[in-house]
């Protein structure tokens, strides 16, 4: 019993994966509006694990890993979407916007790596205002505030035994639900690799001390770099994923701090340089927004009665605040979150450098 | 685009790097003294423009298109010292209740709760003034001083630059003449030593605390009276440009602030006329990046050596 | 083997006459106090010399300045006779003209408006049904940089526009009659900005000269203003390219200039070195913490070892048997797994000597190995010392007494605030009278 425990939380991903894959045959409604919020969840989860790169692993805050997202987004629209004249696939547009959004990363972190912690996350928080801004500026690129649309469904015009891939994933969101896993899936298994190895330690010596990692040949310019390129390439990723199952890129607002901030919140909350951690911390952050709030509220209605409408006493109305709170208490009581990784419990606990 | 576009533009510039400048002070003194970015600035100063909205009737001001009288300006010197109270007491507070817990943390630690004290800040401005801008009175005409179509510099610009600047001078002079000031630059040098010369270091970040709240404060009040509304999310756009200038100047530089206050200032006023205020954003960025490629440490800050 | 690696990547200049580490008259500032002043020192091959001092002589600033940690205020530091700076060669050029090139044509874009580009190149071509190809592209870009007229459509209307489609000059309901239109009026805004009688070039020729009857004109001020858009789509283009070129190759230039003689730079030229107070990496295991040292034997990048190709696997794989090996020799084979920080002192200081020697460098910096150390623990780093020595490195090794050190040293030399005042056999340095005062602190 005990050995089969074990077995099981040392490839908790691979039970994870299997009971994921099977669940649309048994939970029907993942077919419907669920399951579209299941693939959000996905989308969320390659999102903050792309953010741990940086955060985590390397120890670089930073505030605007949405910028990264939406360029992905936006890339993948301008060469899918029948607006503009280039159209190819999906997949290669996926594979252009992750090189594209890792050159956009490279090209930030050059000359600001020498930064000092805060300063550089004030750059990152600014470059993704920036972003945005000029998301929504480009008007004729961008679509502006319209953003781009119809984002074509992945496999659009790939015939597989007498049906087009596109009508499949356009018929049924569980396609897009397994593209998501299939996604994320991948992105776990690329960071357990990349955690234990030479990249891994490069990025865990330079946040735990850069002068030593100097004095043994580590780079830190290069070693920062490639977790910058690297961040937002996943981010990048995530953002082709969500402009496709939406079929829009949705408008710019949609790439703002406050999603930054979101995955950040979930990293930090669920354990920095933690896979298992930024999992559970990207479903209880989401969990709480899109089920929690509500399902309160509505108990909230029936206790007060319908006639009492104050906006001020439903949990909604103060959903930033509880959200604020839950981090200022994170950060006291238990820093290194609540899946800390095996490096960072030990870091966070000493107390202190 | 003559000669005297420009010279207006350099003027907004001005008025508006006064306005920026207050608010970076408020960022560089904390990051001085406690080496983190106390995010949630911004957002103190939207509350403080809240209070100073409730504080408008009870002061006997009103929206007027003459002059500002005598008790105008009396009243707008009531409601800076209010705010600046009522900005200083509340980010003295959040010290020692969220930020003096972690003095021995991880340097993410106290940056991360500030971004959860600026949630919560935000959250109660949202049930203060509702989820829509809303107007501040015209207590201080727009109406120009001078004479003529040339240049417009306005009763609002005089405000500005009458409340800010010896606000600005002052807080440079007491922190590089007083007594308390180089208390307060012993514990930013090295807090362990300062403790150990018999400083008491918590009465020092509280008091850093203070004259940052109480900056974030006046400076509230100027933006509401200069810009007449005021939201609960205007607290995210005041503290970027606040906290680029304060990184462009150099992070825990007080002369460093101000300069870059006054140039993320001009460049926002130039580009907003020459490029179109939507790129104003882009260009105020683009600045930063090209000074911090050449300069890491900020136009005016000092490398730090890593010791070893 | 760690000295036949640094071999490979650096051939020994001639022998003998140079040393392998040349400290030529360095010294040291920090504002009005001198750390060091005019420290001659050499380290040659395969030798032990040490540095003797007492707290404060300035032995950890010299090992700064060795490791890259700080540059010398003067003078000068020469590892197999080159100095450990990276020179401003054609790499660094051709990387400052490339970086600025995209700078360059990022700001170009920005500067002629992105929107409107995208416009004429792109989404103009969805208009008109032209097929999206190199040829087409290059026509319409340089129809925008010359500011030609061009023809869009808007709720089934054709309209004639100029190529940013800032304005629209006129709106036709038949496609055949707006192009003969877009033609006049193209032929006649090339004719005002060539000035009257000149030629219009060859392509407004053949527009004008297709049979149709006047049926627009443009006044005075509107064609000036058409005339004047190719000039000024053109001088923002340049602008914005030189100045970007300008700015990126600069700021390139500025950034590899901070780094060129970096403490990275210095390590991988075959200088490791430990620190006063260990600095590990406290939350890796053991065994992680000298695989950080050997990163640079493990090839490919991120991709290769996503996709676990055999040289990177093979190159993992023999890295780690190193790290064993380099565990062996310090005697912390049995600790691989721990986790670093629980070492004690020893402990910490083993694995740094570790992880130094696992880069395999061919000179080692050891910052006062033996501080803090219980008597035995001392004489095992001494041996250590004296091992490193026989597997062909060099050592500079810093202490605060000649005694434990002149067992296996081969040459001493000792300073005193910040000057060097003796140099010699360890035999010679314990006669020497100033010495035994400064190290033992009884005046003789």
């Amino acid at each position: 019993m005990a050995a089969a425990w074990k077995w099981i939380s040392q490839r908790w991903e691979v039970v994870a994966l299997a009971l994921l894959a099977v669940a649309p045959l048994f939970v029907p409604a993942l077919g419907g509006a669920l399951g579209g919020q299941v693939t959000t969840l996905f989308i969320y989860c390659i999102l903050a694990l792309g953010l741990n790169v940086m955060v985590g692993y390397t120890g670089l805050l930073h505030l605007g890993i949405a910028a990264f997202f939406g360029i992905g987004a936006y890339v993948v629209a301008i060469l899918t979407v029948p607006l503009f004249p280039f159209q190819i696939g999906w997949l290669a547009a996926a594979a252009v916007s992750i090189a594209v959004t890792a050159g956009v990363g490279f090209a930030l972190g050059g000359p600001v790596l020498k930064l000092r912690g805060d300063a550089l996350a004030i750059v990152t928080l600014a470059f993704g205002e920036v972003v945005k801004v000029t998301l929504r500026n480009l008007e004729q690129v961008t679509g502006g505030m319209k953003g781009l649309n119809p984002v074509p469904p992945p496999g659009a015009g790939v015939t597989v035994a007498g049906t087009d891939l596109g009508l499949a994933f356009a018929v049924d969101p569980r396609w897009f639900y397994y593209l998501a896993l299939a996604a994320l899936a991948g992105v776990v298994w690329a960071m357990r690799r990349l955690e234990n190895s030479r990249l891994g330690r490069a990025w865990a010596a330079v946040r735990e001390d850069e002068p030593a990692a100097a004095a043994l040949g580590i780079s830190a310019t290069q070693v920062k770099l490639s977790a910058f390129a690297m961040s937002a390439a996943v981010a990048a990723l995530a953002g082709c994923l969500y402009a496709a199952t939406l079929s829009t890129t949705a408008d710019p607002n949609a790439y703002d701090f406050n999603r930054s901030i979101l995955v950040l919140c979930a990293v930090i909350l669920g354990g920095l340089g933690s896979i298992p951690g930024t999992l559970l911390g990207v479903a209880i952050l989401v969990g709480f927004d899109t089920v929690l709030i509500p399902a309160a509220d509505s108990l909230i209605q029936q206790l007060s009665g319908a006639a009492d409408r104050s906006s001020l006493l439903s949990l909604a109305s103060w959903r930033l605040a509880i959200f604020g709170l839950a981090l200022v208490l994170v950060m006291r009581y238990r820093p290194a979150g609540l899946i800390p990784s095996r490096r960072l419990a030990a870091e966070w606990g000493r107390g202190g450098r | 685009m003559s000669a005297l576009f420009l010279l207006q533009q350099c003027l907004i510039g001005l008025t508006n790097g006064g306005l920026i400048a207050l608010v970076a002070l408020g960022y560089t003194m904390v990051y001085g003294v406690l080496r983190f970015i106390n995010f949630a600035h911004g957002d103190l100063i939207m509350l403080g423009a809240c209070a100073a909205l409730g504080l408008v009737a009870p002061l006997g001001l009103a929206a007027t298109g003459g002059p500002p009288s005598l008790a105008t300006w009396l009243g707008i010197v009531a409601m800076v010292l209010l705010c600046g109270l009522f900005c200083g007491g509340l980010n003295v507070a959040v010290d020692r209740f969220v930020y003096r817990p972690l003095r021995e943390a991880p340097a993410l630690a106290p940056l991360v709760s500030a971004i959860g004290v600026s949630f919560i800040f935000m959250n109660i401005g949202l049930a203060w003034i509702g989820p829509a801008d809303r107007g501040f009175p015209q207590v201080v005409p727009a109406a120009s001083l001078l004479p003529g179509n040339g240049v417009q510099f306005g009763w609002k610009d005089l405000l500005v630059l009458v409340v800010a600047m010896p606000l600005i001078v002052g807080t440079m002079l007491l922190m590089r003449t007083t007594r308390l000031g180089k208390a307060v630059r012993a514990v930013a040098q090295d807090r362990t030593a300062a403790a150990l010369m018999g400083i008491d270091v918590d009465r020092m970040v509280a008091t850093t605390f203070f004259l940052a709240g109480f900056l974030g404060g006046a400076a509230s009040v100027i933006a509401g009276l200069y810009t007449n509304t005021i939201s609960y999310q205007m607290g995210f756009q005041n503290g970027l440009y606040a906290m680029t200038a304060a990184v462009l100047g150099g992070l825990g530089s007080i002369r460093g602030a101000v300069a870059g206050g006054f140039v993320v200032g001009l460049v926002r006023a130039l580009s907003t006329a020459y490029a179109g205020e939507r790129w104003t954003g882009a260009i105020v960025f683009a600045v930063l990046i090209v000074v911090l490629a050449f300069r890491p440490e900020g136009l005016l800050g000092h490398r730090v050596k890593e010791k070893v | 083997m760690g000295a036949r690696r640094a071999m490979r990547t650096r051939p020994v200049a001639s022998a003998a006459d140079i040393p392998l580490l040349d400290i030529d008259r360095v010294s040291m500032r920090f504002g009005s106090l001198v750390a060091v002043s005019d420290l001659d020192l050499d380290v040659p091959e395969r030798q032990v010399v040490s540095l003797i001092g007492p707290d404060g002589a300035g032995k950890t600033t010299v090992c700064n300045c060795v490791s890259g940690i700080c540059s010398p205020t003067s003078g000068s530091v020469r590892f197999h006779g080159h100095r450990l700076t990276q020179t401003f060669g054609p790499r660094v050029f051709w990387m400052a003209m490339g970086i600025g090139l995209l700078v360059g044509l990022l700001t170009a874009a920005a500067a002629v408006d992105v929107d409107r580009l995208w416009l004429a190149v792109v989404k103009r071509g969805m208009v008109l049904d032209e097929p999206f190809t190199f040829d087409t592209v290059r026509r319409r870009l340089r129809s925008y940089f010359r500011g030609e007229l061009a023809i869009d459509q808007l709720a089934g209307k054709w309209r004639v526009v100029t190529a940013d489609g800032r304005d629209v000059l006129a709106i036709r309901r038949d496609y055949a009659d707006a192009v003969s239109l877009r033609n006049q009026l193209q032929a006649a805004v090339t004719a005002r900005r060539a000035g009257p009688g000149t030629i219009p070039d060859a392509s407004d020729m053949a527009d004008a000269a297709s049979p149709s009857q006047p049926q627009a004109s443009l006044p005075d001020e509107v064609l000036d203003r058409l005339a004047a858009g190719k000039a000024r789509v053109r001088i923002r283009g340049w602008a914005g390219l030189v100045a970007g070129w300008v700015l990126g190759a600069a700021g390139t230039i500025a950034i590899w200039k901070r780094g060129r003689r970096s403490p990275h730079a210095v390590a991988r030229a075959g200088i490791a070195r430990t620190f006063q107070q260990p600095r590990l990496f406290p939350e890796m295991t053991v065994l992680e913490n000298v695989l950080v040292g050997l990163d640079r034997t493990i090839p490919g990048g991120a991709i290769a070892l996503l996709l676990g190709t055999r040289g990177h696997r093979r190159g993992e794989e023999e890295a780690r048997r190193r790290a064993q090996e380099a565990l062996s020799l310090v005697g912390l084979e049995g600790d691989a797994e721990r986790i670093a920080g629980g070492l004690s002192l020893a402990g910490r200081r083993r694995l740094e000597i570790a992880r130094a020697l696992a880069t395999g460098a061919t000179l080692i910096l050891l910052d006062e190995p033996t501080a803090g150390l219980e008597a035995e623990e001392v004489d095992a780093v001494i041996d250590l010392i004296g091992q490193i020595k026989q597997r062909g490195s060099a050592v500079l090794v810093t202490g605060d007494s000649i005694d434990p050190l002149a067992r296996i040293s081969d040459r001493m030399a000792v300073l005193e605030q910040g000057v060097k005042i003796a140099e010699g056999s360890p035999a010679e340095m314990k006669r020497h009278r100033r010495v035994i005062e400064i190290t033992t602190g009884v005046p003789s």
